[in-house]
């Protein structure tokens, strides 16, 4: 497993991507055109309810786009592909709890590797490696993850897809939740990653802290597409879409 | 009050015969007494005062059931678990395993709340119709029987050598029959929010009374009991228990239905508005002849006991003392026309109840429209 | 809300938990079980030797008499009822008078019968889980031949169970903050609530657990983990083999 610097990375392209939920007359994803470098690490914020997670939901298959389509390092994010795309991208679901779902954490994180074939041994050694490289090497694996705090739960998930060694992250709501200093590990845990990383959030700060690239989203619509530098310096463009950084941040 | 009814629930659950000390400053001690095969916990307050008493179905433990009933259960149970997991996973594909096992985890926690019945006494949802409302009979079936599992191999509660029997009696009786009383209900008096509810009461209540039935009659034949006494003691104790089931699974079904129809199991072949007079009778015959046909068969059905006292020639002894409390017993055991009179009339009464609240709750919404 | 009790004794080292694997406890469990609780009739001198095997299974695993005696407090009464029933039921020799009933010897000896062999399964089992954590319970029951879907079902729902306990143990916290004094119907209406919530997080939860199963590759199989430890089934066999001789001691004696 490579959780150091030769990961693999993989470029993510979404092109005219739109999505409506069943049943709902709006769409809620509108022609959403994003092209990610590999290796590069962007925030998509945004309003609640403007289609953030749904996008994300798009990168290996649990949604099915409307219109346009995904591509990760040029393979189609269509049925034929999901059993090799759900190994090349790891999603972290926004509940841990939703992630962590065997009787034991060693399972947990063992069984991404399984499910695509790995063998029982190796799986259980790359286990013990993610689990390690999220700093949980300590805890006793075999007991269930419901007696972790907030935020080793929420290493443990990104340990889940590490396990599988994918060449996108994708993270949905990761700081939601935690105190300063679970936040702080999990804003360095994700700062190392050479993987790509696309990282769900409404905590502009959060996303300052973790990528060089925001992304805004509202109603559906791709509005804002920047530096971090630039897109923090535009406290109107952030007030606009219904986000607010702390004072100290722009001043 | 609920609070302290529900951990002590719980723990009642899980801590399975611990004497159990509960806060620091409160000693709660559980007194297991039991009638029939209902069991009940009821709890001293550190004054000595009884203050709680907890109604709930406990299963057969190891040891009760003869060895043909032990292996014919085992099997039936079996064959009905493989026919349910292959119908589940056709119905709910790969949704399968997350679907029940939350719904599992759902059952243990609800089992765990307690529903206050009177003075003092206390009774749960057992689950079985609530969950084959949700997820249809199959899923149902097989949630149940993981319930049942967990709670033979990691509680003790409930034999391993009777969880053949246990399956078929709890899960085949609230996931299976109940379901297709359900069905049969929401067919005749149509598949509103309230109507719902009503056939998932009645189809819960029925369901206990034949799992009732069904433990009774297995001990019958394993000779524990005459089986007759058996399946009256079994079949009144669990229309008890059947009365809370039915209630708050009534409740439960109405609420869901009204606010989350998305999530109820789709039934399907119901009929929108009320079904012609001829169906309701037809069904009401069909029911009454099966809760007929099943007495009967329990009344008939040679005692195992009899066999047992002539095979180890106990047959002697027993004409000295002609059949003594055989005689004492039967007295006030009602014999097979006397069963089935009091299930045909048992079951016409609760149609007739359900028929007319359906008419009431017609009226009052025509007269609020009109 | 606490399940640790359950795995009370289960850290404990003893003879029992270093020769054998959960999987293989469970089989001696079940074992013992088929062997108490199918017992023939009127075998009491293979009782006997049950009961010592069973005390001697109890010293082996060092589980205190006081735990085995409150599991087999609370398993026992359920059905005692119906046994006790047994001896003005059964025909026989009469020994004494209750009431309008006449007691008989062979009833008392049923009675008794159906009490010690539900006991002694009672106390097996209850000796082999006490020592296994539960979530190897889990993992040794995935050794049986069960359906997949009802494994899978036991391991997310001892995994959620938990969850769900959290968080309804929240809402009732509410209710009861809002209730004061509240008439049965209320406290009906309350509970009925807690639980229609219940079951409409546990579907809700059911679906995201579902997407993240998937977005990790699941395919409608729930892979295991090898166990950790092995141990080489002798002594589960010879444990196995002694308890099937003392069901076939049992039938020798009631037909010899």
């Amino acid at each position: 497993m490579s959780c150091g610097s030769d990961a693999v990375a993989y470029g993510v392209e979404f092109s005219g991507l739109g999505y409506s939920y069943p049943g709902s007359g709006s769409p809620a994803l509108r022609d959403i055109t994003l092209t990610v470098q590999r290796g590069e690490h962007v925030a998509i914020v945004g309003p609640n309810g403007a289609g953030k997670s749904t996008m994300l939901l798009h990168l290996n298959g649990i949604l099915e786009p409307t219109t346009g389509s995904v591509t990760i390092d040029g393979v189609g994010v269509i049925k034929e592909n999901y059993r090799e795309i759900r190994g090349r991208v790891g999603l972290v679901f926004q509940d841990s709890d939703d992630q962590l779902f065997m009787p034991t954490l060693l399972e947990d994180v063992a069984f991404g590797p399984l499910c695509n074939g790995v063998p029982k041994d190796e799986a259980h050694d790359r286990a013990h490696q993610a689990l390690d490289a999220v700093g949980l090497g300590h805890v006793d694996a075999h007991r269930a993850a419901h007696h972790l705090s907030g935020g080793e739960k929420r290493r443990a998930a990104l340990a889940t897809v590490l396990s599988m060694d994918p060449g996108v992250l994708a993270f949905d709501e990761p700081s939601s939740g935690l105190d300063g200093r679970g936040r702080r590990t999990i804003a360095e845990l994700l700062r190392e990653r050479h993987q790509t990383a696309i990282i769900v959030t409404h905590d502009v700060e959060f996303a300052a802290a973790v990528c060089t690239r925001i992304v805004i989203l509202d109603g559906g619509q791709l509005v804002v597409d920047g530096l971090t530098a630039d897109v923090l310096a535009d406290s109107e463009l952030l007030r606009r879409h219904g986000l607010e950084l702390a004072r100290w941040l722009y001043e | 009050m609920l609070a302290i009814e529900a951990t002590d629930a719980c723990s009642r659950i899980l801590n399975m015969g611990h004497w159990k000390l509960q806060s620091a400053s409160n000693v709660d001690v559980h007194v297991p007494c039991s009638i029939g095969n209902v069991q009940c916990s009821s709890r001293l307050a550190s004054n000595g005062r009884l203050t709680q008493t907890r109604l709930s179905m406990a299963h057969i433990p190891d040891g009760f059931l003869s060895a043909p009933v032990t292996a014919g259960t085992l099997v039936a149970a079996g064959a009905l678990v493989a026919h349910s997991a292959s119908r589940s996973r056709r119905e709910l594909d790969e949704r399968a395993a997350p679907t029940l096992g939350l719904a599992t985890a759902a059952v243990f926690a609800a089992q765990m709340i307690n529903f206050p019945v009177a003075a003092g006494t206390s009774g749960h949802l057992m689950g079985g119709t609530l969950i084959a409302v949700m997820f249809g009979p199959w899923s149902a079936f097989l949630v149940m029987t993981a319930v049942l599992i967990a709670q033979a191999l990691i509680f003790a509660d409930g034999g391993i050598t009777a969880l053949g029997a246990n399956i078929l009696n709890i899960a085949g009786g609230g996931a299976l029959f109940g379901y297709v009383v359900y069905w049969m209900m929401t067919a005749l008096i149509g598949a509103g929010a309230a109507r719902r509810g009503l056939a998932a009461a009645a189809a819960a209540f029925l369901g206990m009374v034949v799992t009732g039935i069904a433990a009774g009659f297995e001990l019958g034949l394993s000779g524990v009991a005459p089986t007759r006494l058996a399946v009256g003691a079994m079949a009144s104790v669990h229309a008890i228990i059947g009365l809370v089931e039915g209630l708050i699974t009534g409740l439960l079904v109405a609420t869901l239905a009204r606010k989350r129809p998305d999530i109820l199991y789709r039934v399907r072949d119901a009929s929108p508005v009320g079904a012609p007079r001829p169906v309701v009778l037809a069904s009401l015959g069909v029911m009454a002849v099966l809760v007929g046909a099943l007495s009967v068969i329990a009344s008939t059905a040679p005692d195992s006991l009899e066999r047992v006292a002539i095979d180890l020639g106990f047959a002697d002894a027993a004409s000295t003392t002609p059949w003594a409390p055989l005689a004492n017993y039967r007295a006030w055991v009602p014999g097979p026309a006397g069963v089935l009179i009091a299930g045909i009339v048992g079951i016409a009464l609760l149609f007739a109840g359900v028929m007319a609240m359906v008419r009431a709750l017609t009226l009052s919404r025509a007269s609020r429209e009109g | 809300m606490g399940f640790k009790h359950l795995d009370r004794h289960a850290g404990r080292h003893s003879w029992l938990s270093e020769h054998t694997t959960p999987a293989q406890r469970l089989w001696i469990a079940i074992a013992a079980a088929f062997v108490a609780g199918l017992m023939p009739s009127g075998a009491w001198r293979a009782l006997a030797v049950l009961a010592v095997a069973v005390a001697l299974g109890a010293w082996l695993a060092r589980v205190p008499a006081t735990t085995l005696l409150s599991r087999v407090a609370l398993a026992l009464p359920f059905f005692l009822l119906p046994a006790l029933a047994l001896p003005v039921t059964v025909p026989g020799a009469a020994v004494g008078e209750l009431g309008p009933f006449t007691i008989t010897e062979p009833g008392v000896q049923r009675a008794l019968e159906i009490i010690v062999r539900a006991t002694l399964a009672v106390s097996a089992v209850s000796i082999l889980i006490s020592v296994t954590r539960a979530t190897d319970l889990l993992g040794a029951i995935h050794h049986l031949p069960l359906p997949h879907l009802i494994k899978q079902s036991l391991a997310l729902g001892y995994r959620y169970l938990y969850l769900l306990t959290d968080e309804f143990e929240r809402t009732r916290r509410a209710l009861r903050s809002r209730a004061g004094h509240t008439s049965l119907f209320r406290a009906w209406r309350g509970r009925a609530a807690t639980l229609s919530h219940l079951f409409v997080r546990a579907h809700a939860r059911g679906t995201r657990v579902h997407a993240a199963m998937l977005s990790r590759g699941y395919r409608s199989e729930m892979p295991t983990l090898a166990p950790a430890a092995r141990v080489h089934p002798i002594w589960t066999a010879t444990i196995v083999f002694s308890l099937a001789m003392i069901w076939v001691a049992g039938y020798l004696e009631v037909r010899g």
